[in-house]
């Protein structure tokens, strides 16, 4: 069956029980992983056929776009009016104050660019940092439980267990080959232990990976959690489009 | 990699001229359809230069993790559209490789062709039943399901048949998979 999962070949209940047995089965995991380096080799064997050469252009051109936004500026539509010799002069000057404005505000932009995003990756490593800590804490406890959680729509290949602590205090989402959520979106995780969802806090995927830390308050027992694609910032209550989710039986 | 996350278009050009065939011929093979296939390209290509930094060694080459992104975007288009091409098994075609191009890496281009052979000869060296439902699964996108359905054969058959191909494959190309 692990054959079948890693050419993608198994139906979403299938995979959700391969999933399962993964999270128990570290043998299975190197079964998995050789399987799916095999699978991936099929690829090479494609017939090959050239693309036509405006998608090279098209590929770069657009990559160009998005790097430099002033490459898309166009020509001021206004025009002066010098005599030919003071036209080359003036030209010149403004060429050169234009060139040197250019160079001083790109690099101004450059730097502040860099100053922000050195700032949002210290924010980033200090956050990462603090969620393994307390999940290391969290999973070395004797009295963990762990369940594995069911993926599909965009996390459809992805594993996912959900961990928490017998005494219902701390839970943990941990993930693997979860995609990035798509653009101004993040994940978020739900708990069910009442009539309504309650929330777990969001988290976004790393390298494919996720690692997420709850605290919980639940009064009643948790029946079970989910995990749904929403906006940057969090959802009062879940959307409809789940990724993970998992029940559990008391 | 490196060259790409600090942004320099001439790595990303050479990333393109050297992996845009592949890429393009892969996804093309699962859709079979020119436009799409080249949408698909497009967007694997314009997803490495956004986020080169998805792309970790420790899983495995550049080459098939690129060709991985692309037949699953392919087989994610089919998915979605509905829309299937007819997946003949690719036996007697013949064997084609890169023109010469001062673009491309020669070095690299010769050590693909020779594992583009050694896959092909794999494929080949399978029983052409075991050999069928392994290509409609991995260039279709079918589940075993469909793949039964399709050939009219028991699941357990289609199953017994990708597990045991797939356990050939894996022994004929265990210096690439081990060597990963």
């Amino acid at each position: 069956m692990l054959e079948a999962y890693a050419l993608g070949a198994v139906a979403p209940e299938e995979g959700a029980h391969i999933e399962e047995h993964l999270g128990e089965c570290l043998a299975c995991w190197d079964h998995l992983s050789e399987s799916q380096r095999a699978a991936a080799l099929l690829a090479l064997a494609v017939p090959l056929e050239e693309p036509r050469e405006g998608l090279r252009q098209r590929i770069i051109a657009q990559a160009r776009r998005e790097t430099d936004p002033v490459a898309d500026f166009t020509a001021p539509r206004w025009r002066l009016r010098f005599p030919p010799v003071l036209a080359v002069g003036a030209t010149a000057v403004a060429l050169a104050a234009v060139g040197a404005l250019s160079w001083s505000l790109v690099e101004t932009r450059n730097l502040a660019s860099d100053y922000n995003d050195l700032q949002t990756q210290t924010a980033f490593n200090q956050q990462r940092f603090d969620t393994t800590s307390g999940l290391v804490s969290v999973l070395m406890r004797p009295d963990l439980e762990k369940q594995a959680m069911v993926a599909s729509g965009i996390a459809t290949g992805a594993t996912a267990y959900y961990a928490w602590t017998r005494d219902g205090k701390l839970g943990a989402v941990v993930c693997r080959d979860l995609p990035d959520a798509p653009k101004g979106k993040v994940y978020q995780l739900w708990l069910t232990c009442g009539p309504e969802p309650v929330n777990g806090g969001t988290f976004v995927a790393w390298h494919g990976e996720c690692q997420h830390l709850v605290t919980l308050s639940c009064a009643s027992p948790l029946s079970g959690v989910a995990v749904s694609v929403e906006p940057e910032g969090g959802s009062p209550s879940p959307s409809d489009e789940v990724v993970f989710s998992a029940s559990f039986a008391h | 990699m490196a060259r790409l996350a600090m942004r320099d278009i001439k790595a990303f050009e050479a990333l393109y001229d050297r992996y845009g065939t592949l890429v393009y011929s892969t996804a093309l093979r699962v859709v079979g359809d020119a436009q799409l296939a080249e949408d698909i390209a497009q967007e694997v290509f314009l997803r490495i230069w956004r986020r080169p930094d998805q792309y970790l060694p420790q899983r495995g080459r550049f080459v098939t993790w690129l060709l991985s992104v692309a037949r699953n975007g392919a087989v994610d288009q089919i998915r979605t559209r509905g829309r299937r091409r007819r997946h003949e098994t690719a036996g007697d075609e013949s064997v084609r490789e890169l023109p010469a191009d001062e673009r491309r890496d020669p070095a690299l281009m010769a050590q693909l062709a020779d594992e583009r052979q050694k896959v092909r000869r794999a494929l080949a060296s399978l029983p052409l039943e075991q050999r069928r439902v392994i290509e409609m699964a991995y260039y279709g996108g079918y589940t075993q399901q469909e793949i039964a359905a399709m050939l009219g054969q028991p699941l357990g058959t289609v199953k017994t048949r990708i597990r045991l191909g797939m356990q050939k494959l894996r022994a004929a190309l265990a210096p690439e998979v081990g060597g990963e």
